[in-house]
């Protein structure tokens, strides 16, 4: 993307951060706005989600249509600090201990605290809720719980302490309790209705006000909210609107003060029309692309072959199509992140040299040894919608230049995900998205032997190693080499290929303050924090 | 004519069983299931294979096919088609919520439709190959030419871009408060109105220039009646009875229409519920909401039938 082109042509208060990720948004303002302007209570902050939640449970949900409009509604133990996604803040724990061995995290429980429904929130019910989170009773899915895997019980000494009992150090346990879907339910409405698939309580800042199904989620101000003077909103209501062009337009037309994660193209349409009335944030996000391979099957089985397919790509103009020029290739931590992969040591490994042609000779050659001097057909599978469609398109040019001949398949994305599941794929362009940048959350969930989205099924001993020595240590810069390691070599075995991450970007009304889009949408949108200034 | 009502009801029963099984096994034959989908997220699932089939038996969807299809089938009858497997919520429910929008903006599309056709079919016939016939024509090619989806865009972003408008979101019923209930209809009905105008205006121009020919016309202009008097009172009905005809086939392409107005509009109809219906796979939902349509279809067309007689006398039902 040209940022010069686009800074250039903001008016004063229109705020693009450009290519700020993880560790910079800590440097960036607080939304719009003079920074000494007094917080104004009132208002209802008005946004909106692609799709209706299934149902409000949401720890057995995996969608942002049900984190969304709900997440107002409850609290964690921990959370990500509003203003900079890389610090852990308290949330219903007002302060924790950590054992020396990193087997015991105790956390204090704030007081005075009541659910919606007028409960006081006590130990029992942290214990409730992380219970069905990592061992969940029949009936209930929790899709997060092998992040978890580490933590072999919860204990409650007392009515405001909470011990976290690990069978192994997990050096991002907090991270990952911090993830938005983690929400402390109260038992005693756990224990009467055995889900909360139709019933919203929690302790957020806002309570449910009304539901109608297909159109919006109305919540309104919790009066007995625990913490002092906030929420500052009277209200938030998420509409639910399918259509990315109407979304933005709502945006345009003032209905929607608040759009999150759309394309640059409907950014610029929106900056044209809004002008000085909006603000526009573009944010690298914890959304990898990439193209798998099916380990499983023949000839993607042979390492050869996949580093072939990886150094066919480009990835520079890969990233360019697949985010209308917005993305930036990377490694498999994100790219703004401080996990990431420099560049000069992305640059040695398969598929990243800057000397494109000197590495498709190389593939060929590879190929060749493999026993492809001619090259061969393959098929790759393509979910239907712009974004996928026009990457396997590129792929499919770019495998050709070494040789693999790409044919097509499209398919609607309940069918995609069944050929994923069921492993009947030679080749797929997709992504993944994880809630936190830690190696724990990524690797566990994509890259180890049974991760749930190790579609590839490519299982390799030394990743598995690196990685639980590196989820054991706490200090960030000891755990770094380790990381590091364990990304040099699931890049050299091409677990996957990965191309690099999306920048998508974030439209907000002038008069919404204190409000700050993170890397991930899964981390923190309770909007306990924003408020709304004179319109 | 009784006689030939029930002769034509108890037809309707066969070709209702076989919509449900047709819908049924494509449902079935189509790859993905709604368990998969309720454990994915924007990116996949981590769920794993005996999670997925864990959900699946909890759903019911393990049990053999004929039994799935016989309990829906007993559900149809009883009018209770069973619980969505997406929301979990009876089929019922739902569709009570959203058949009155649908309903309404169906009605309102029909009125459009022939409030435009009506007249700019019969003064294009009336003034066949003069300016007014060519820009009528014209007209109603270009409601031909352009698909809904494309218009529907455009108007949301005319009204978006230039005017910085838009209808209100969400829904409000017209008992609550008519005015936005009208401004957040009026849109999407207009698009399809005018895409079910276009046909009918043209089915309306060539049944009034067939009927202008015929002899009883021409007396009556012998007998000195004013040109607007045949028209109106001789012409037109005698020329209805084919457009009333297609109308009825025509309501079949305003529910499809009515699907994308209604993503478009954010209208939370029974299109745009068909629709998420088969993307998540939940196929009471789907087999249900079909079988709904085809008994509209079968209905508005037996209707249209029937009122065969009211426009020309010389219908007989035996």
């Amino acid at each position: 993307m040209d940022q010069k082109r686009i800074d250039s042509s903001l008016s004063r208060r229109e705020l693009l951060v450009a290519g700020v990720g993880w560790a910079a948004w800590g440097a960036t303002p607080r939304g719009a706005g003079a920074a000494d302007e007094p917080p104004r209570y009132g208002g209802i902050l008005t946004q909106d989600t692609f799709a209706d939640a299934p149902h409000f449970d949401l720890h057995q949900s995996e969608t942002i249509a049900a984190l969304l409009p709900l997440a107002p509604c409850y609290n964690r133990l921990v959370q990500y600090d509003p203003f900079d996604s890389t610090r852990i803040v308290p949330d219903l724990a007002e302060r924790w201990e950590i054992s020396q061995d990193g087997r015991l995290y105790t956390f204090h429980l704030r007081r005075g605290v009541k659910f919606h429904h007028g409960k006081p929130f006590k130990a029992e019910d942290v214990r409730a809720s992380w219970d069905r989170i990592i061992d969940p009773p029949k009936g209930v899915f929790s899709v997060r719980k092998l992040i978890f895997d580490a933590v072999s019980g919860i204990e409650t000494p007392d009515d405001h302490t909470v011990r976290f009992v690990l069978k192994r150090p997990m050096a991002s346990l907090l991270a990952n309790i911090g993830q938005g879907w983690n929400v402390i339910f109260p038992k005693d409405v756990l224990d009467a209705k055995g889900d909360m698939k139709r019933d919203v309580v929690g302790t957020g800042p806002f309570k449910l006000k009304q539901y109608v199904r297909g159109v919006s989620l109305e919540v309104e101000k919790y009066p007995d909210y625990h913490v002092k003077g906030r929420p500052y909103l009277d209200g938030v209501k998420t509409f639910v609107i399918p259509d990315l062009n109407t979304a933005v337009n709502a945006y345009i037309a003032g209905q929607l003060l608040l759009h999150e994660a759309t394309t640059e193209s409907q950014a610029e349409q929106a900056r044209l029309r809004v002008g000085s009335r909006g603000v526009i944030a573009r944010l690298t996000q914890m959304s990898a692309l990439t193209m798998e391979m099916n380990a499983t099957r023949k000839p993607w089985s042979d390492p050869r072959v996949r580093q072939a397919a990886s150094m066919a790509i480009d990835r520079k103009e890969a990233v360019d199509v697949m985010t209308d020029g917005a993305g930036e290739p990377s490694g498999m931590m994100l790219s703004t992140g401080p996990w990431a992969l420099p560049a000069a040591e992305l640059q040695k490994l398969p598929g990243y040299a800057l000397d494109k042609a000197a590495e498709r000779a190389r593939a060929r050659k590879l190929l060749a040894e493999a026993g492809f001097p001619n090259g061969f057909k393959a098929t790759m599978i393509v979910r239907r919608g712009q974004q996928f469609e026009s990457a396997a398109v590129l792929l499919k040019d770019q495998l050709g230049q070494v040789g693999i001949d790409v044919n097509l398949e499209i398919h609607e994305t309940a069918a995609f995900y069944d050929k994923t599941r069921k492993r009947d794929f030679e080749l797929y362009g997709g992504s993944y998205s994880t809630a936190v940048d830690d190696p724990d959350a990524i690797f566990g969930q994509n890259y180890l032997c049974n991760a749930g989205r190790n579609y590839s099924a490519m299982c390799v001993p030394e990743v598995e190693k690196l990685f639980l020595e590196q989820s054991q240590i706490r200090d960030p810069k000891a755990r770094l080499p380790v990381v590091h390691q364990l990304q040099r070599v699931a890049l050299q075995n091409v677990m996957k290929a990965v191309l690099g991450f999306r920048v998508t970007f974030y439209l907000y009304a002038g008069v919404v303050r204190n409000y700050r889009p993170h890397y991930s949408r899964y981390l923190s949108e309770s909007r306990e924090q924003v408020w709304l200034a004179r319109g | 004519m009784s006689r030939y009502l029930l002769r034509r009801l108890i037809a309707t029963v066969p070709v209702l069983i076989a919509v449900s099984m047709i819908v049924f096994v494509i449902m079935r034959v189509a790859p993905g299931d709604v368990a998969q989908m309720l454990l994915s997220g924007e990116s996949g699932s981590v769920a794993s294979a005996q999670e997925v089939r864990q959900l699946r038996q909890q759903l019911g969807l393990d049990r053999p096919y004929h039994v799935q299809y016989l309990t829906f089938l007993a559900g149809v009858a009883r009018l209770d088609p069973g619980t969505s497997l997406w929301t979990n919520e009876p089929v019922m429910v739902e569709l009570g919520r959203r058949i009155p929008v649908t309903l309404e903006l169906a009605v309102l599309a029909v009125v459009i439709s022939w409030t435009i056709a009506l007249p700019t079919g019969v003064l294009s016939a009336v003034f066949q190959d003069t300016w007014i016939d060519y820009v009528f024509r014209v007209f109603s090619v270009a409601g031909l030419a352009l698909p809904a989806f494309w218009t529907g865009t455009l108007l949301v972003l005319l009204l978006a871009q230039q005017f910085h408008w838009m209808p209100p979101l969400g829904y409000v019923s017209p008992t609550d408060n008519p005015r936005l209930n009208l401004q957040q209809f009026i849109w999407p009905a207009l698009i399809i109105g005018y895409a079910t105008a276009a046909i009918l205006s043209r089915i309306t121009r060539s049944s009034v220039l067939e009927v202008l020919r015929e002899d009883y016309v021409r007396t009556a202009h012998a007998k000195g009646l004013h040109g607007a008097m045949v028209v109106g009172r001789h012409v037109l009905k005698n020329a209805l009875a084919p457009v009333l005809t297609l109308s009825a086939v025509q309501m079949g392409n305003l529910l499809g229409g009515a699907v994308i107005s209604e993503t478009i509009f954010t209208l939370p109809g029974v299109g745009r519920f068909l629709v998420d219906a088969i993307l998540h796979r939940d196929y009471p939902v789907v087999q249900t909401i079909v079988i709904l349509f085809a008994v509209v279809v079968i209905a508005l067309n037996l209707i249209t039938d029937l009122l065969y007689a009211w426009f020309d006398p010389r219908t007989r039902y035996a």
